[in-house]
């Protein structure tokens, strides 16, 4: 195990969870502990090789921005600023990760410096509008950051936006180049273009999820402007973009056979199994005992949520922002097939994975499996015997909570 | 075609209980009456909907036909309708016109929809038990049935009918007396296993009646009749398969 892991898991294992299912359930969001902010998403005090680097006065290039969300409507939003001007683009572009361990990612994230403004969500002044050209522009923006002092070290981590490194109040900011902001872009500033749509068209338009979510946090869409916390922006425009797939394929014919996809990384372990059916989508989360979640399990826990064809009214609460990600890959392998089908996925995490990184590893994840050539099966027996040989977890426990892969149809009866 | 309803609350019960599974049908306007069959995407249930023409204020038809509807737009206009307010339906060629008769009188028109003619075929079973029972007591044991678990085992023996679910959070049993019940037959004891999303979208019908008729056997679909004055609605729900 790598240092910055090793010292991680210490961090960690100074707190002791609360109660069993507590902390699984509210995975830091909630806090349903009823404290002030979540301990085991406590602020770990761990060495960076950049710590170095902080200064008062920074001057670098900021890929992104970021928009807390404690004291909502009064939030911190602020730049995000690279250290050093090498590889500015990708650290806060996940598209780009696949393949890194959690050392490489803490690492990339310990090279940005968040700075902070306090704002109410609905001001939109000077400093807002800087904000928003650095998160509009699609190459990173000069910028030139004062710290009120010299920003402190420590990382941070939550379950649905990338973890981040050192931060600081700021007290000047200031962009120091013009800002790379596409036209159409631009044009939604002024325009009187609900929010969703907003979404629905860039991504048609070829935009990723990683570049609208970071617009949509910067308050550049809707009749109304104002800024999203980082966080909720991601899992509302999966949940955006996601509907807006899945109205698409859900005109599609049904697949004709089953088909099985399966992916491995940063210990989650997919399994996505795709019925002959109309459009459905089921996901099960399976926590080994002893990640950050469950660390007062000594059996895995499973959770599982689902919607039927035509969707679901209430929040997908147990999974929350894992769900949107997962749900929004399938969709769009569905449409690259232009098929529907009735999705089951399941994720299973190992031990291993100590510390959240954020949903796009699961969006990432889920993507690579979808990209693969999958495991054709003529019947739901077989293809589950093949899944059955992957998962760590007993196939029945399951298939006993499953709605679709146990349940019968009426033209079986006929 | 004019056909003239007494009271908007009716139906929006009704249709409301429909839409709960599927997003459009087919409005068959037959002589007798008003007639529906649909089956919910997932093909687990189906849903068919007898509205006589009796209970209709007007019921003027020159010939049977079909309507293609897009039941959340329907229900959208029925929903602006008060309670008492009465309903009036006619066919204008590409659309339907609604009518809402209250204080003042307004009209919205519903572009009709194609819905092919694919025909759904109901299962034809043998029910070892029928039973009849207040709907809102098997609500009620539904919803008690769900703090466990996602599917409910229901149950007839010759002492009465039950609900029962076992999960991770413990078991739950809900026991209802056959002296308890509106009408009781069951010749021998039987039980399957159903979804409880599916039971509970389906007991939203329970609305409109004041009792429900439930049909059960052994792992096959169990077929629940809400009946009122005039209409009948049927539902048939497919089992899950029984792991024990």
């Amino acid at each position: 195990m790598g240092k910055i892991k090793c010292e991680i898991v210490k961090a960690i294992m100074k707190y002791r969870p609360m109660s069993r299912k507590l902390c699984l359930a509210c995975k830091g969001s909630r806090l349903l502990c009823h404290r002030p902010k979540c301990p085991l998403l406590t602020k770990i005090n761990i060495q960076s090789s950049f710590e170095r680097k902080l200064r008062e006065e920074i001057f670098g290039p900021s890929p992104s921005i970021f928009v807390g969300h404690s004291g909502y409507p009064n939030v911190f939003v602020g730049p995000l600023t690279a250290v050093e001007d090498e590889k500015a683009d990708i650290l806060d572009d996940p598209s780009k990760w696949y393949g890194l361990d959690l050392e490489d990612i803490v690492k990339l994230r310990s090279m940005l410096v968040r700075g902070k403004t306090r704002k109410n969500v609905k001001k939109m002044d000077k400093i807002v509008e800087k904000n928003q050209e650095v998160a509009l522009s699609i190459k990173p923006v000069d910028t030139e950051v004062k710290f009120a002092k010299k920003p402190k070290y420590s990382l941070t981590f939550s379950p649905v936006s990338q973890p981040l490194g050192a931060s600081g109040i700021i007290e000047k900011f200031d962009v120091a180049e013009n800002p790379k902001i596409p036209k159409r872009v631009d044009n939604l500033l002024e325009d009187k273009v609900k929010a969703n749509e907003a979404v629905v068209e860039l991504y048609e338009r070829g935009y990723d999820v990683y570049y609208i979510s970071r617009a949509f946090s910067s308050g550049a869409f809707g009749i109304e402007k104002r800024l999203v916390p980082t966080r909720w922006s991601i899992t509302a425009v999966d949940d955006i973009v996601g509907k807006h797939v899945i109205s698409k394929i859900k005109k599609y014919s049904e697949i004709s056979e089953y088909m099985v996809f399966h992916n491995t990384y940063l210990y989650n372990h997919f399994e996505i199994l795709l019925m002959p059916s109309k459009w459905q989508f089921e996901m099960f989360e399976a926590w080994a005992p002893n990640t950050i979640w469950t660390l007062a399990y000594t059996k895995p826990a499973i959770n599982v949520e689902r919607e039927g064809f035509f969707g679901r009214t209430t929040y997908a609460e147990s999974e929350a922002g894992a769900y949107y990600a997962a749900r929004l890959a399938v969709a769009e392998a569905l449409e690259k097939m232009k098929k529907q089908a009735c999705a089951v996925v399941f994720r299973e995490i190992y031990e291993g994975y100590i510390i959240p990184v954020g949903v796009w590893e699961i969006r990432e994840n889920v993507r690579k499996a979808m990209e693969k050539k999958p495991k054709k099966f003529s019947t739901l027996k077989e293809a589950l015997e093949d899944i059955k040989t992957r998962l760590k977890i007993p196939l029945e426990v399951y298939l006993k909570r499953s709605s679709p892969l146990n349940q019968t149809k009426l033209e079986w009866f006929l | 075609m004019r056909l003239v309803f007494p009271e908007a609350k009716i139906l929006r019960n009704v249709f409301g209980a429909v839409g709960n599974l599927v997003d459009e049908v087919r409005l068959e306007v037959k002589e007798s009456g008003l007639h529906l069959r649909a089956m919910d995407p997932a093909h687990v249930a189906l849903v068919d909907l007898e509205m006589k023409k009796e209970i209709f204020e007007e019921y003027e038809i020159d010939e049977e036909k079909a309507l293609g509807i897009d039941l959340d737009k329907f229900l959208t206009v029925i929903k602006r309708a008060k309670s008492k307010d009465t309903m009036i339906f006619e066919d204008k060629e590409e659309y339907l016109r609604v009518t809402i008769e209250g204080t003042a009188t307004r009209s919205f028109d519903l572009p009709l929809i194609d819905v092919g003619e694919e025909e759904v075929r109901v299962p034809e079973l043998d029910y070892p038990c029928v039973m009849e029972i207040d709907p809102e007591a098997f609500e009620a044991g539904i919803k008690d049935v769900k703090t466990v678990s996602d599917h409910a085992t229901l149950s007839a023996s010759e002492d009465g009918f039950s609900m029962k679910a076992m999960g991770d959070l413990g078991s739950v049993e809900i026991f209802i007396e056959k002296n308890k019940m509106l009408t009781f037959d069951v010749s021998e004891p039987a039980k399957s296993m159903f979804s409880i999303e599916y039971l509970e979208d389906i007991l939203k019908a329970s609305k409109i009646a004041d009792s429900v008729k439930i049909y059960l056997g052994n792992n096959i679909p169990v077929k629940l009749e809400f009946l009122a004055p005039g209409i009948k609605l049927t539902y048939i729900l497919a089992p899950r398969i029984e792991e024990e």
